[in-house]
């Protein structure tokens, strides 16, 4: 029997490997060490060499060099005279050899970095009398572009400004190292460089290469910079981009058309550099460039556009920014824009969000316990010495400000919350109420405020705390009468500024749903819209439209079914549904204004003084006289009569002479029946009796 | 008229040639000293009247050797220091720590002499 475990021990078995071969490869891989460590102890000794030599060389060059920088030759003795000649021819001799005139050119460079002033000017003079170019020279013919740059590096350091010419012809060089280094050099040494390089330039230039060009010409001694709008129409848009850097730094603003259709162009950074130069050049005529071209570029640009309006300062900008506020869904536009309305009229934009809504239900109490204040003030007017009561007899004057509502003027944006509205709204109507003996202009402000608030709108457009008088109508008591016809065409005038006025307040409705759908993702703003279906109202109407373009086509779809939806739940249908908006408008306002003139007419309407007893009309039935209902039902289901009131003088008869005299009242002819003419004489003065004593009693 | 003794401190090689050939041929007797070691070690044995120091150095800084002239040495001799780092903190630090006056590099040997002639009267 066999057992398996034998096989699995052949397995395992190591493989048979030839030890010849293994002998090799041990011998091989300690060649290749013996090899690398002897590579790398040869060039570490020769670099250490060479360090060594060439510390050796600056030893020796050094004193020389500082000899020849600090020569003066009408200071110095013979001795000194001689020993600089000889230095000279010293050091001529030792720069024939290659090395030590690398090295020299080394210290050179080396010593630029290290002094200043004059010092460094015979620096370069040395440089030169020494021909140490001549070795900078050579370097540019070679192939190898570390060479050629450290070339270009060296004539550039040395200002060797002969070198130029040979230097900007690898402005275009395919190396961007070369050429890099060719675009500094081309710069540092002639100040016409930039020029030239922004000429000929067909490569893009960096910001790291456009800082330090920069840094170049802000370094240069008497440079006078061209002027770079001339770049504006380069076919390069790096060119074009750092031209209007370069305008920008140097305050060039010769420009201005140029740099406004620049704002149109393509590339959004020569956009933005277009932007922040007419920001800072404050070129006022782009506004409407700026306008007609935000709505097509990224959230930057806006964001630049927008600083830029607020720049400005113009009140003419604030209906855009407010449309912006509306119409850009992007949260961080949105704030851009109401920020730059602050910045042209501060606190024009007032902070909602985020603010405690337990504070600001103390303030509308506040607000609303002062407004009633003023309603019981104005109750107690007669008290008041300014105040002036109505004389019946006398003509009634309705004085209101003919001015119309200033459209023009900017309006406030307040977010006023909806329940502080609701109680504006009762106290307009409780004021309406009470202010009977009030002038009409009063009545203008509070119907102003109507308007306002009537439709529940939150935003509010209109100046609340400060209403104008509207117009300024005097009537008489007989015109009073026919205002409505003679005064039309004034109040149709007013009715018309009025219409406007609501109609720009329809249009800035709030929805409550619209901070929501701003912050939902496109699942939950469809959800929304169906939300806004149920239970929706006409403030979402506005909001729905603006919905119209939505880049979400469901969305967009789906809003405008719900508002036709809204529309039709909320829009009964008669004749004014074929109306146009502001002729419904206007419809409306021309009514509530007739009303509030007849009311006046009504309240401020003189009474004559007549007796009571000859208005019948008039006259009541005092509450003594009345009866409870119970009672009423009970005299009723008993047929009795409700007694009279009590009198002193008054004589009880039986029942039957009563009822006998009862009938002979109710009778026609004036003697009752079944009685002599003396008869009834007799009971006549007797039921006068009462009477006559009265009188008497009454003098 | 005993020359005026400077102590160079500097471990550029270049500019501290530079620096001596043109401070004496300005008539001072100068010792170039490469790193703060061999500062330290000078100054225990002479007593410089003038001390020109970079501020990076190889062991000890020159602030290092300000601080150590000043507060251990008690010497009130003049020290200017030269750096290439002129920002606001190193000159703070210098003039704090008791240095009479600071020159950023690149340095006019020029300028250094009249600052010498100042801060030596």
């Amino acid at each position: 029997m066999k057992f398996p475990s034998l096989k699995i021990y052949n397995l395992v078995s190591s493989p048979k490997v030839p030890t010849d071969v293994l002998w090799d490869l041990s011998i091989l891989f300690s060649i290749l060490a013996v090899i690398y460590f002897g590579a790398i102890f040869f060039f570490r000794s020769k670099f250490k060499k060479d360090a060594s030599d060439t510390a050796s060389r600056k030893k020796i060059l050094a004193p020389m060099v500082s000899e020849f920088l600090f020569y003066e030759e009408n200071i110095g003795t013979k001795e000194e005279k001689n020993s600089y000649i000889n230095r000279k021819i010293e050091i001529r001799e030792l720069i024939k050899d290659k090395k030590n005139e690398a090295v020299l050119s080394e210290i050179l460079l080396d010593l630029k970095t290290d002094v200043s002033g004059q010092t460094r000017k015979l620096l370069f003079k040395l440089y030169k009398d020494l021909n140490l170019q001549e070795q900078a020279f050579e370097k540019l013919k070679s192939f190898r572009w570390q060479k050629i740059s450290q070339g270009m590096f060296e004539l550039t350091q040395m200002q060797v400004v002969e070198s130029y010419s040979f230097i900007r012809r690898f402005i275009n060089d395919k190396r961007s190292v070369v050429r890099k280094q060719a675009e500094i050099s081309t710069v540092t040494l002639m100040h016409e460089g930039i020029s030239y390089f922004l000429d000929t330039t067909k490569y893009s230039i960096s910001e790291w290469q456009q800082l330090k060009i920069l840094e170049v010409l802000s370094n240069a001694e008497y440079f006078e910079p061209p002027r770079f709008y001339k770049w504006l129409t380069s076919k390069n848009k790096h060119v074009v981009l750092f031209a209007l850097r370069l305008i920008k730094h140097y305050d060039q603003n010769d420009a201005e058309e140029s740099i406004i259709s620049l704002v149109r162009h393509k590339n959004t950074n020569i956009k933005h550099e277009a932007i922040s130069c007419i920001k800072k050049f404050n070129f006022q005529s782009s506004t409407r460039t700026l306008k007609a071209v935000f709505w097509k570029n990224n959230v930057h640009i806006k964001l630049a556009i927008l600083d830029t309006l607020a720049s400005f300062e113009r009140k003419e900008d604030i209906p855009f920014l407010e449309l912006v506020d509306k119409k850009e869904s992007n949260f961080t536009v949105k704030s851009k824009a109401l920020s730059a309305i602050n910045t042209i009229w501060p606190e024009y934009v007032m902070p909602t969000d985020g603010l405690d809504s337990s504070i600001l239900e103390d303030h509308q109490d506040e607000s609303f316990e002062e407004i009633v204040h003023k309603a019981d003030v104005s109750i107690d007017a007669p008290d008041d010495p300014e105040f002036e009561k109505p004389d019946t007899e006398e003509a009634i004057e309705i004085a209101v400000d003919s001015e119309p509502i200033e459209t023009t003027q900017p309006e406030v944006h307040l977010e006023t919350p909806s329940e502080l509205l609701a109680e504006y709204e009762c106290v307009a109507h409780f004021l309406d109420s009470i202010f009977v003996n009030k002038n009409i202009e009063d009545k203008v402000e509070v119907t102003e405020q109507e308007s306002v608030f009537s439709n529940d709108s939150i935003n509010s457009k209109s100046e609340i705390g400060t209403p104008e008088p509207v117009f300024e109508v005097f009537l008489n008591e007989d015109d009073a009468k026919s205002l409505t016809t003679e005064n039309s065409d004034e109040i149709k005038a007013d009715t018309s500024v009025l219409g406007q006025s609501e109609t720009i307040i329809e249009d800035t409705y709030q929805s409550i749903f619209e901070p929501l759908f701003n912050r939902a993702d496109d699942e939950c703003k469809m959800l929304l819209l169906d939300e806004i279906l149920e239970i929706g109202n006409k403030k979402d109407i506005p909001f729905l439209t603006s919905l119209q373009n939505y880049h979400n086509t469901l969305i967009r779809t789906k809003a405008i079914v719900v508002k036709a939806k809204l529309l039709d739940k909320f829009t009964p249908i008669k004749e004014s549904e074929t109306l146009p908006i502001e002729v419904l408008n206007l419809q409306t306002t021309i009514k509530v204004e007739e009303e509030l003139v007849k009311q006046r007419v009504e309240t401020n309407q003189t009474i004559s003084a007549l007796p009571i007893e000859d208005q019948p009309n008039l006259i009541e039935k005092k509450p003594k006289d009345l009866m409870p209902l119970e009672f009423c039902f009970l005299l009723e289901e008993f047929d009795l009569e409700p007694a009279k009131p009590l009198d002193l003088f008054e004589v009880e008869f039986a029942p039957e002479f009563s009822k006998d005299l009862k009938n002979s009242e109710h009778s026609s002819s004036s003697e009752p029946i079944g009685l002599t003419a003396e008869e009834h004489t007799y009971f006549q003065q007797l039921l006068e009796f009462p009477l006559t004593k009265r009188k008497k009693f009454n003098g | 008229m005993s020359s005026i003794k400077l102590m160079l401190a500097d471990d550029d090689d270049l500019l501290s040639a530079l620096l001596d050939y043109r401070l004496k041929k300005a008539g001072y007797d100068v010792t170039v000293c490469t790193d703060g070691k061999n500062v330290k070690s000078y100054l225990e044995t002479n007593r410089p009247d003038v001390i020109v120091t970079d501020i990076m150095m190889p062991y000890f800084s020159g602030l290092e050797i300000t601080d150590y002239v000043r507060n251990e040495l008690k010497l009130k001799i003049p020290i200017i220091i030269l750096s290439s780092a002129g920002n606001e903190e190193n000159v703070l630090s210098a003039f704090k720590l008791g240095a009479n006056d600071f020159l950023s590099k690149p340095v006019s040997p020029a300028e250094l002499l009249l600052r010498l002639k100042k801060e030596l009267g």
